[in-house]
Order: C-alpha cells, then structure tokens, then sequence
C-alpha cells in the first residue's frame, strides 16, 4: 500500500522530497529569514487596510470608518506632502548619482591594489563607517561642522577664512548630506563587486596583456565587463528605493534651517503620521511609496531586459 | 529573485499591528475586550458596599491589574521611574491590600503623545490617559481613547478626591461636548519657575537691578562691553507652542475673544499682533548679539544650560528643584557667582504690565481608557481615592520623617537631602503625586511658601523662592488664564505637530533674520502658517467661541 501511494506522488513533489532530503541543512538555514520575511513583511499586510480606513486606534479596524481613497485624495492636495515629495525624488536621484558609481570606482581601485596587506587595512578602514548608526554619524558631524563652535570652523576661521554653514544652511546641508552617506556607505558597497570581480576568468585579464592591453585597457574592457550583470541589478535594485526615504538619516540630519530640503516623505510621514496620531495617512503615504517603488523595480527590469541584461525576475 | 522594497513605514505598523494581534496572549495585559463579561463579575467584587470612600473598599475576588502612566524625565543617577522604592510602597501599601496589581508604565516626558498613541494603537493602553495639556486631553477623547466616566460611581468610590474638584471649580472643566469625561488633579500655586539673573555681573558692572527694558539691556550692553559673557541670554528652539514672551505685548486688559483664538498652549499664535512685536524685538536682540547664533541647534535646552554653568551667558531660566545641577554647577566654575531672580518688570516698556498665564485651578488631566474593563477602572478609582487620604498623600510627597524631611516648629516638612533606600523620586515624587495634586498643599499661602522654599530650592538659596513668590503676589492681578472650550476643537489634534514645526522653523528664521527682511518674510511665512491649517483652526474656535456666547 505503501508503495502504491509513493508512486501516485507528483513528480514535483518528489523532487521536492529528494532535494529537502538531500539539502535539509540549508532549508533550515533558510528558515529563520523567510520567518522575518512573513512576520515582518507580510503578517503587517492586513494592516494595510487602515489607509483606506478613517481609522482610530481606540475604534479598532472594524469600529473605523471606510472612507476609500479619501485620505489619499486629502494628501495629493496637501501642500506639505507634495514638498517632501519633491524633495525625496530629487535627494534620492542625487544619491543615486554620486553614491552609486563610488563603489565600483572603489572596487576597481581596490582590485589594482597588489600589496596585500595594505589592501586588507583600506578596506577594514572603508568598510567601518558603516557600522556606525546614522544617530552617531549625524551627532559627531553635526559637533564638527557647527557654525561657531565646531572643530572645523574654529579651523577655518583661525586660519582667516568665513565661516560655513555646512549642516545651517540649505544648499550646502545638501551637499554635507550626500557626501557623508558616501563617505558611510561605499566601503560597504564594495563587497558585492569585489566579489563579482574575484569570479572574472584570470585568463581574461592574461589574454588582454597579450593583445597588448595597459592598466586601463584590462579595466575597461575587461573588469568592467565582467561586473556589468552586477552592476545593472544592483541599479535596478537601487531604483526600488527611489521612493524610499531613510528616517534615521534624515532625522538625525534635522534643524530648522534645512527643513526646506530635509523635509522628505518619511519625516512627513513621521510628524503628521505617528506624532500626530494620524496613523492612515502614515499607512497611505507608505502604501504609496511601496507601489511606486514597485512599479520603478518592474519597469527597470523590463528595460534592463530590452538592453540583454538578464534583470532581477 | 522577487523583492518588494523595503517599505519605511513597515517596521512600524508591523510592530503595532503585530502587538495588537498578539496583544491577546500576552499574560499580563489588560484584557481590551473583557469588559463586559467582567462587568458581570464585578458586582460580586469591590465597592457594592453602601459605605462611600475609603472605608467601603474590599478587595478583588480576583485579582486585577491596573497600569498607571508616570513620566520619564530621564534624569540622571536616579531609579527608573516604573521600579522603585515608592512604586513598590504603592503596592505593598494599597496593591496588596485591595487584591490590585499596580504597575506603573514610564512615559518619556519629551515624546508622550507619540509613545501614548503607540501604546493606545497597540490595544496596550495604560488604565489612566493623561496630559498637562487641555487641548491634548481633548484629543485623547476626539481619538476614541477614553471612556465617559460614570461620576456617580466616581463618587461613591472616590468622595475626597471628588470633593476636591467640586471645592476648587473643577468639576465644570470635566465636562465635553456635555459628557463627563475627565477627572483633574489640583494645583496648588508653585513659586518654583524663575529666571535666573547674575547678581554678580549686575555688581561687576556697578548697576541694579533692572525695573524696565531700557534698563535691562543697558546692562546686558555693559555685559557685553566688559566681557563678561559671550552672549547674555539663553535661548533654545521652541519645543511646544506655548508663546510666552508675547504676554507684555497683549493689550491689557486681555480682549476676550483674542485670548480665546490666539491664546494657547499647543498652537503657536504666529500671525497675532503681539506675537509679531516680541519676534520683532527678538530679532533686535539676537542682532546686537544677545544669543547663541547657534541657539537653534539647541533642540532640548541642554546647550543653554550648559552655557549658563559655564558662565558664557548671565539669564537662564527653568524651574528651581533642590537639588538643581545647574545651581551646583554654576558655583563649581565659578565660585563667586550669586544669584537672584530677574525682576518680572525688566523686560517691560512704557505702558507695559507684567502680564503672564495663570493656571486653570487644575493640574494633571486624566481620562480613563476605553480599553479598561469596569473592574480596572474602579481599581484606579480606589487608587486616586487612597493616594487622596492626607496621611498617604503626605507621606508619598514627603517620605519618612528623620530620613527623607524633618518637621519644623509649625509642623511643616522641611526636606532633607536623603540618599538611603527610601530616596524620593525626581521632585519629591511628583510624577507619581501628579494624579491627585500638583504640588504640596498645607492650607496656607504661608505654610506652602515655607515648604516650598525647602522642596524647592538648594541649600542657602531659598531666598530665590522667597523673591519669586514676592514678584508673583505682586503681579498676581495681571495673570490670565486660556479660554478653555466646552466643546473639543477638532482641526487642532490633526494640524498641532505641523504647526510645531512650522513654528520652529519660522520663528528661528525670523529671529536670526537680518533686521530690514524681517517684515518681509513675516507676511510670507504668516501666509503659508495660515493655510497650513491655522486659519482652520482659527475659523473653528471663533465659531465655537461666537457659539458659547449665544
């Protein structure tokens, strides 16, 4: 009888049974993520809903009004959404500009580096403001760089220059912003692409000496080349975050003086979201940032599969 | 490799949605939904008894538990707020005896409405919700949090607490929209709030003390002259709307209808014509280099304390504790410096009175959850009743005599600086008394002054005390009070924290404007101030003012 059940099993899952023998280890491995993943990401699916909901927490969901799109519809004519709104798209794109080539400039800078030692030093010391959260990074700079009593312009006044708004003053905060979210992140960034470049074939590199190839040929047509798959799903990977907005960061980054640029979604998101108990316009504008977020990653990845890349899906 | 985007918000929401659904396994929560099958039950519990008060209480069959808020002002070297000798006298003392579990939940002082708003979305609401603010209150109540209170039983449970509020007129304020809503402790007057001035600056200079603003910035301008600070007053960013310093600009006497629209603690009166003429002269101040140029990017005053234990600056304002570090701390810089109150007419010109905010007669406000079932709503009503009993309000305020305070000839407390066991919390466990009462009461203006000067201040400076409730018996006329509404505003629980930020942002900017722009950018940011949501807020309190009226 036993048998007779056996076989009368789909082939799917039979190789489903084989591989889950055979790889149980790793399947366990996995078990602890995919937890996270349906805790974190999906189980908070249900509460979605309060988008659409007039929702007060004491009410609970089903005490809660319906109200549709309306809360949607009040926020698209909000004056201040459409200020952070703005603000994130133009600040992400900037991110995206300078912070994404400075990782693979790094990896390939990295790479030439023959003298081992030294590159293992570079990089621990590259790779270590990320481990920093954005509360210290922000609160050692914001100490540095005040206009009257930081370290930096007590420097430069010392030495007879004026002093800068670097963190007080809108345009120049910009550029303070963008900056040191490179200088945090680009060590980091490098693993992925060192590790992409550890996979090029050596004899690649051998052959292009050969065909007469300098330093810059063999990075150029061949590191470069070789990294291209890496590298276009890690920008399709970044345009998801287009709509994103990292709260730490921006918290951390806040005084008044910069609030024209520094107010982005999720700090719109946090005042009239959670301070303001507001928690179906949080829930409306998240929604919204997550759709849009997905629809960029979709489009991104059709393009990159116009372009023969293989994309992400 | 599919990947939805990190989404920012679903951290949050996960965690709240997550507690709530989970909310139900918790053991030791309070239940959000038994309230009607323990409606049921409780008539076999406490207070069937006809005897009203303290005497008719019996304990639970079963246990029940009760979580009261306390505020966590984060003040060093001191025991967390929620675990501490005096929470555990509360339950030895009351808990144990009426069969009631008190646990006390730490609400961060600085960020109460977000975490009260958390722990009210996440079903895990603390029995008792409150707040200083009348306007918030309301909001609680706007929200669905709170219950209506049924005042018959409130007192037949509580009768001494009850009997204070009808005593000293609260219990018209309890009511909103006409339904009872709201218990209040009361407020008995503090002299502890002072600015302080350098007295041995005001010698070093060779004048006296100010009695109006000529005078006054003479001699911060011979301050500054001579070296003495690097910038005379302390200033911080503004963390609540309360606009303070536009008092001497109002007319005098207050027009009623302007106070009710303008005059406020939550929402800052940008676009009112007194508040124009103090950010006006602000910016003169600020100009002649009267504070920090950096004093924005002080955002919880820590800087302008600082500044003022270091001696870089000569006013400093706050309230006066007994063991207030930035007295000790000023005098370990400088051992020579003196200290006295800054007179309430220094900041006056011609025509001017020394005119402030009075309090209403009430001090903390509390409702209670609508997540409370009948038997965890009449375990606080006993509470607020036993903490209102003489003897145990007495000792809670004061400790143990020869340990915490000694008693004077009068028979009045005189506090002690006692470190042992039974220390008292931050402010003679204030945050704890707050439910009943807001300060230390003994029936007379002289006997309160007495003890406060002990509370109040350090060792060798009660003389502060004694000036400060000087200048307030003599100013004491030209105090006002809030309009308070019957009816709750809505448009301003859901504009409050833009218009804060809004607030924070235009103010600096026209503070450390320079002078000829000032008017300019007054009119704009006024503008966009409006149509961020103060103009709803306006055309709603006229109406409901022009209502109250008819």
């Amino acid at each position: 009888m036993a048998n007779g059940k056996q076989t009368s099993l789909s082939p799917f899952l039979k190789s489903w049974k084989n591989s889950l023998k055979r790889d149980w280890q790793l399947y366990l491995l996995l078990l602890l993520p995919v937890a996270m993943v349906i805790i974190f990401k999906y189980a908070s699916y249900p509460g979605l809903r309060i988008a659409f909901l007039d929702y007060k927490p004491a009410l609970g969901y089903d005490g809660s009004k319906f109200i549709g799109f309306g809360t949607f519809q009040k926020i698209f004519k909000d004056a201040d959404f459409l200020k952070a709104l703005k603000n994130t798209v133009i600040f992400n794109f900037a991110d995206l500009i300078v912070g994404f080539p400075m990782p693979i400039i790094l990896a390939i800078l990295l790479n030439e580096i023959h003298f081992k030692r030294f590159k293992k030093v570079s990089q621990t010391i590259l790779y270590l403001p990320h481990f920093l959260s954005w509360v210290i990074v922000a609160s050692i700079f914001t100490q540095l760089l005040k206009p009257e009593t930081g370290l930096v312009n007590i420097l430069i006044t010392n030495l007879g220059g004026q002093s800068v708004h670097f963190l007080t003053e809108k345009y120049h905060w910009a550029v303070s912003y963008i900056v040191i979210a490179v200088w945090q992140g680009m060590g980091w960034g490098t693993i992925i692409y060192l590790a992409a470049i550890t996979g090029i074939n050596g004899e690649l590199y051998e052959a292009a000496t050969i065909d007469g190839a300098g330093r810059f040929g063999k990075i150029w047509h061949v590191t470069l080349p070789g990294i291209k798959g890496t590298i276009v799903t890690l920008l399709i990977m970044n345009l998801g975050r287009m709509m994103g907005s990292s709260f730490e960061r921006l918290y951390s980054f806040d005084n008044v003086m910069v609030t024209d640029f520094q107010y982005q979604l999720s700090i719109y998101i946090y005042e009239k979201g959670l301070q303001a108990g507001n928690f179906s316009m949080a829930t409306a504008v998240g929604l919204f940032q997550s759709l849009v977020g997905l629809i960029l990653v979709i489009a991104s990845d059709r393009f990159a599969k116009l372009l023969g890349e293989d994309g992400l899906m | 490799m599919k990947k939805v985007n990190a989404k920012q918000l679903s951290l949050a929401l996960a965690a709240v949605v997550s507690a709530s659904a989970l909310a139900g396994c918790g053991s030791g929560a309070s239940s959000s939904s038994s309230s009607s099958s323990s409606a049921a039950e409780s008539t076999t519990a406490a207070q069937t008894s006809a005897v009203a008060g303290i005497d008719g209480f019996k304990a639970f069959d079963k246990q029940v538990e009760i979580q009261i808020p306390v505020y966590d002002r984060n003040v060093d070297g001191l025991p967390p707020v929620d675990d501490n000798y005096w929470t555990k006298w509360i339950q030895s003392q009351f808990g144990d005896k009426y069969n009631i579990k008190v646990t006390y939940v730490a609400i961060p002082r600085t960020d109460e409405v977000t975490k009260m708003n958390m722990l009210i979305a996440a079903g895990e609401s603390p029995d008792i919700v409150f707040h200083y603010d009348y306007p918030q209150a309301v909001a609680y109540a706007d929200q669905g949090a709170l219950q209506e209170i049924d005042m018959e039983q409130f007192k037949q449970i509580a009768p001494t607490y009850y009997k204070n509020m009808e005593d000293y007129g609260i219990l018209p304020y309890c009511k909103l929209n006409g339904k009872d809503m709201f218990v209040m402790a009361r407020r008995p007057t503090a002299y502890n709030w002072v600015t302080l001035i350098r007295q041995d600056w005001i010698d070093a200079v060779g004048m006296e003390m100010p009695k109006n603003y000529s005078e006054y910035t003479a001699l911060l301008d011979a301050w500054i002259a001579k070296g003495l600070c690097q910038y005379p007053l302390t200033m911080s960013l503004p963390t609540t709307g309360y606009v303070a310093g536009n008092y001497p600009f109002r007319p005098y006497p207050p027009n009623e209808e302007d106070t009710a629209l303008y005059s406020d603690l939550s929402i800052a009166s940008l676009t009112w014509e007194p508040t124009y003429k103090m950010l006006k002269r602000q910016n003169a101040e600020y100009n002649k280099g009267y504070y920090s140029k950096e004093y924005y990017l002080d955002k919880d005053g820590s800087q302008a304390k600082a500044d003022f234990i270091a001696g870089k600056t000569g006013v400093y304002a706050n309230y006066l504790t007994a063991n207030s570090d930035y007295v000790s701390g000023l005098l370990q810089n400088n051992p020579n410096a003196k200290l006295a109150v800054l007179s309430p007419y220094a900041t006056l010109e011609d025509g001017q009175v020394p005119a402030g905010r009075a309090y209403w007669p009430f001090g903390m406000i509390l409702g209670f959850s609508s997540q409370s079932s009948a038997d965890e709503t009449k375990a606080v009503e006993m509470l607020l009743e036993w903490m209102s009993q003489k003897d145990n309000l007495f000792t809670l305020q004061n400790g143990y005599e020869g340990k915490n305070y000694t008693l004077d000839s009068n028979g009045l407390p005189v506090m002690q600086d006692y470190q042992g066991e039974e220390r008292m919390n931050y402010n003679s466990n204030k945050d704890m008394f707050c439910l009943v009462i807001e300060g230390k009461d003994y029936g007379s203006d002289e006997a309160n002054l007495q003890v406060q000067k002990t509370t109040y201040a350090p060792k060798g400076y009660e003389y502060l005390i004694d000036d400060s409730y000087k200048f307030y018996k003599e100013t004491e006329k030209y105090l006002t009070t809030d309009y308070l509404f019957s009816k709750s505003i809505a448009s301003v629980a859901e504009y409050k924290e833009t218009l804060l930020s809004k607030w924070q942002e235009y103010s600096v900017k026209l503070i450390t404007c320079k002078p000829d722009e000032f008017d300019a950018l007054y009119k704009q940011f006024s503008k966009d101030y409006l149509d961020s949501g103060y103009q709803t807020i306006l055309d709603e309190r006229k109406a409901a003012y022009e209502e109250s009226k008819k």
